[in-house]
């Protein structure tokens, strides 16, 4: 439980190389997709403003057009009243209609204003006022409302002011007519007698307001956009809470909106959001605003949503295919894991599989071939140190070759028999040094001076059994007494110079041990003039003793051979020369290896 | 297969962030006001009550301006509780964000609004409190306080002092009436030798028109008469257009074309009028808003206005007395 805890917890640092793979593919197509969707947001974004700019331009000049067909008409219809000579007969002040003609006159004016009237849905009423008291209206029987006198309502004064040029009202009630209270703009306009100079009166024409809101209410700016019309002093013409406005629920921008050129839009955000304002100027004097907001700009929500599904389940697919293609890759990589871990535990008997000659392919075929060369070498220590065993073993046995010991013995029982006591003393006591050396098996290197001894010692016995057959001597250099030596080096070589070389020549022979320095070397040399041998005997000499051959055998300089050579390394060794009936020399080189 | 199990979960993180991205940009977007509704049943659903027309066209604009969708329904008679408890009744199964209602003064329209309630549905109290039970979020007509405007304006027109002010109100019972009564006699009270008389018009205009008269003929009558609704208005200012005498001040509440023309003849001298727009408009933001408001912001009160025939036709005034343009708002 723990170590599975272990393995799931800790993500970071990553351990296996398909995690890295993944996270690195993933880092990377996240970051691709997040730069990509980000600049195309920002594009598309601004694309969208643009447009909806544009398109908010282009309503807004709708309602200009609108508003200004309305205004023309209202205008059009003044100037027909203008013309009309009933009315400029009605109103004028030196009038010769006396009171009596009067009725047709307004009968036929008033025919007209209707006429006008029913082709015209948007005007509320068209009324003439003569400056002589006289007024005829669009009705039959006008009753004006005698608390709203005309001649104090602003659309007369401000006609009168004009002088000859129309005039547009804010919106209002109109409450001239008795019981009528009517939402309306007013075009008013001071008709000129014939004279063209003086004044005769005022017309007046009323728009229904109903028509203008309708307009702007019908305008679609997305959800919550909508369309006010501001007039030049900042007065509110139509707003779809107005009411709101004055009552201070509400604030609109009517400051920045007479600031801004016809034409021109501007961004505002605050609480209620990020709207735009698109502003135009009518000829009238208004200012007609626009106002979207940009959260729901048709189209913009719904494409940005979809775009950013799109790039949400790209980004799902890419890590899937991520984490499957690190999968793919990391696999042989694995595998190979998996080999190395049996050779950890010591099976050399693995061979990776090698799938595709791609680096981790070649990884695997060297490591094939890694696995192989240690398997080699393992066995080839392994034999090393058997034969290395096997030789110690034979050096021991050699040490103590009961047949040596046995004549020795019976050399010292001779001569105790021959009351030579003094060889029997000497001979026991090299004897027992001889052994005493033999049986020290703490070292395997010993210093040439107490191989000398050892020789020295033996070759007193051997002297001692072989008397006046047996000559020998021992040259040494003193140089090299201080170097070491394996233990026992040259007794084996002694030991056949006396049995093989010697001891079958009648006339005796002599045996001649040296020990010299030869550059970094030492040499050691046993000559003796004895029998000698052939060729095929010294090849015979090479082959290793088989240990199982019996004692008297003794050991074989194959053996001591491969001794050296597994001590000091190839370089060294033994080397022999003989001539059948001159005599042998064996050279024994190792290296000074100071103790 | 550690790896495996490593580069697995660490998939199943990543995908979960992916989801959860995903999901709340979806959400955020949902949730940003175009699928919350409102349904606002009115005292009266009648296109000739000027009134309620105006309320519902507040309820509309509000509802534009937070991009919720909105239905607005009502009885045709002011006083059909029948009517809005079956109306609430249709709510609890039709499930709207919000209700904003103005109750009519029964108590099994209170007993319907508390199912609502119970259903987890956001309800809004306008114009009236409920008749009975725990008051939801409300945005009422502050009657008082316009009672107390038309008490002020009634000691201001009495020069010499001494207010006398007759009060010609509705039902005794009446919740609306009692409390502009209350208001009346509060400002008035205030003055050295106010005085306070009520009458019953019983929602009556020749009641009220009777009572006006009986004023008339009083040996020493009021300076000021008080009428506290449209009805009762209408029926004293015929009175004293017949008596033709102008001494006696005639304030009403509310405002029609009737009342406007009389203003404007001078039989009335001022209306108090309310803002059904704001009404609305409030009762509607108030529903749709996040979370309830606790403690004294759950009640709301919209102000009113005394109007007079001076300043009957400045743009805010006009806006308020004719508040349609011929085109519904």
């Amino acid at each position: 439980m723990v170590r599975k805890f272990r393995t799931f917890l800790p993500v970071f640092p990553l351990k296996s190389i398909q995690s890295s793979i993944a996270v690195a593919f993933s880092c990377l197509i996240l970051v691709t997709i997040a730069v990509t969707t980000l600049i195309s947001y920002r594009l598309s974004a601004g694309a969208v403003r643009y447009n909806s700019e544009n398109y908010i331009e282009e309503i807004i000049k709708q309602v200009n057009t609108n508003i200004q067909s309305y205004v023309d008409n209202m205008e059009n219809i003044s100037l027909l009243a203008m013309t009309s000579k009933d009315v400029k007969y009605y109103i004028t002040s030196d009038s010769f209609i006396t009171e009596e003609e009067r009725r047709p006159y307004e009968k036929r004016i008033s025919d007209l204003f209707q006429s006008i009237l029913y082709t015209r849905g948007d005007i509320a009423s068209i009324m003439v006022f003569g400056y002589n008291g006289r007024y005829v209206s669009d009705r039959r029987i006008t009753t004006l409302n005698p608390n709203a006198p005309p001649e104090r309502q602003s659309w007369y004064i401000g006609a009168q002011q004009a002088g000859g040029k129309s005039v547009i009202s804010a919106p209002h009630v109109q409450n001239i007519i008795r019981n009528e209270y009517r939402w309306v703009v007013s075009l008013s306009r001071e008709l000129k007698n014939t004279d063209g100079i003086t004044a005769d009166g005022i017309f007046l024409v009323d728009l229904n307001l109903s028509v203008v809101s309708d307009l702007c209410r019908q305008i679609d700016l997305g959800k919550k956009g909508y369309v006010f019309i501001v007039d030049p002093e900042g007065n509110i013409v139509y707003h779809p809470q107005q009411q709101l406005i004055y009552s201070n629920l509400r604030s609109e921008r009517i400051q920045d909106v007479l600031h801004a050129k016809s034409g021109t839009s501007f961004a505002v955000s605050d609480e209620d959001g990020r709207r735009f304002y698109s502003v135009q100027d009518t000829n009238i004097g208004w200012k007609i605003v626009g106002v979207a907001y940009a959260g729901d700009l048709i189209g913009y929500k719904s494409t940005l949503r979809n775009s950013l599904l799109i790039s949400l389940l790209g980004i799902a697919v890419a890590l899937l295919i991520s984490v499957a293609l690190s999968h793919r890759l990391s696999r042989p990589i694995r595998n190979l894991q998996r080999s190395m871990r049996l050779v950890e535990k010591g099976n050399f008997e693995v061979k990776a599989p090698v799938q595709q000659m791609d680096e981790i392919g070649q990884l695997s075929r060297t490591f094939n071939m890694m696995v192989g060369q240690i398997k080699n070498l393992m066995d080839e220590v392994i034999s090393t140190q058997e034969n290395k065993r096997k030789s110690e073993l034979a050096l021991l046995q050699s040490q103590i070759n009961p047949h040596f010991l046995y004549n020795t013995l019976d050399s010292i029982v001779w001569m105790a028999e021959q009351k030579q006591h003094e060889e029997v003393v000497l001979m026991t006591s090299a004897l027992a040094r001889l052994f005493r050396a033999s049986i020290t098996k703490d070292q395997e290197l010993v210093p040439i001076r107490v191989e000398l001894e050892h020789i020295r010692n033996y070759m007193l016995i051997q002297k001692m059994r072989y008397a006046s057959q047996l000559t020998y001597r021992i040259e040494f250099e003193d140089a090299i007494l201080p170097y070491r030596t394996l233990k026992i080096l040259l007794q084996p070589f002694v030991e056949n110079a006396i049995y093989h070389g010697i001891r079958n020549k009648p006339e005796g022979g002599t045996i001649v041990i040296r020990g010299k320095e030869q550059g970094d070397a030492i040499v050691f040399e046993v000559e003796d003039d004895g029998v000698g041998m052939t060729d095929e005997a010294i090849e015979k000499i090479w082959s290793p003793v088989p240990m199982d051959a019996g004692f008297a055998k003794g050991i074989g300089i194959g053996n001591v051979n491969e001794r050296i050579r597994l001590f000091f390394g190839p370089s060294y060794g033994i080397s022999i020369r003989s001539e059948l009936e001159e005599g042998t020399c064996i050279t024994i080189k190792i290296p000074k290896v100071s103790g | 297969m550690r790896n495996h199990r490593y580069t697995v979960a660490l998939t199943l993180l990543l995908a979960a962030v992916v989801v959860c991205a995903g999901l709340y940009i979806k959400l955020y977007y949902s949730t940003a006001g175009e699928d919350r509704s409102v349904l606002v049943i009115l005292k009266s659903s009648n296109a000739r009550s000027s009134f309620w027309q105006t309320v519902s066209a507040g309820a509309a604009a509000a509802a534009k301006e937070a991009g919720a969708s909105i239905e607005i329904e009502g009885p045709l008679q002011e006083t059909d509780a029948d009517t809005q408890v079956r109306l609430l009744e249709e709510a609890l199964a039709r499930k709207p964000s919000a209700v904003v209602i103005a109750p009519v003064d029964d108590e099994r329209v209170a007993t319907a609004v508390r199912k609502l309630r119970d259903a987890d549905i956001r309800v809004v109290a306008i114009d009236m409190p409920l008749a009975t039970g725990k008051a939801p979020v409300s945005v009422l007509n502050n009657h008082r306080e316009a009672g107390r405007q038309a008490g002020e304006l009634a000691a201001q027109l009495a020069d010499g002092g001494h207010p006398s002010v007759a009060i010609v109100s509705n039902f005794a019972g009446s919740r609306v009436s009692a409390e502009r009564e209350a208001g009346v006699k509060e400002a008035v009270g205030q003055y050295a030798g106010g005085a306070t008389q009520v009458y019953y018009s019983e929602d009556s205009e020749d009641r009220a028109y009777a009572i006006m008269k009986a004023v008339l003929g009083m040996p020493e009558p009021p300076g000021t008469v008080v009428a506290l609704n449209e009805i009762a208005a209408l029926g004293a200012a015929r009175a004293i257009e017949e008596a033709g005498d102008r001494r006696i001040k005639l304030i009403g509440f509310d405002s029609s074309v009737y009342e406007i023309r009389l203003l404007e003849d001078g039989v009335m001298s001022a209306l108090i009028v309310q803002k059904p727009f704001n009404m609305g408009y409030l009762g509607v933001k108030a529903a749709l808003r996040r979370t309830e408001p606790k403690g004294a912001d759950r009640v709301t009160y919209t102000d009113s206005i005394v109007v007079t025939k001076a300043n009957m036709y400045t743009p805010e005034n006009q806006k308020l007395l004719f508040p349609f343009d011929g085109g519904g708002n």
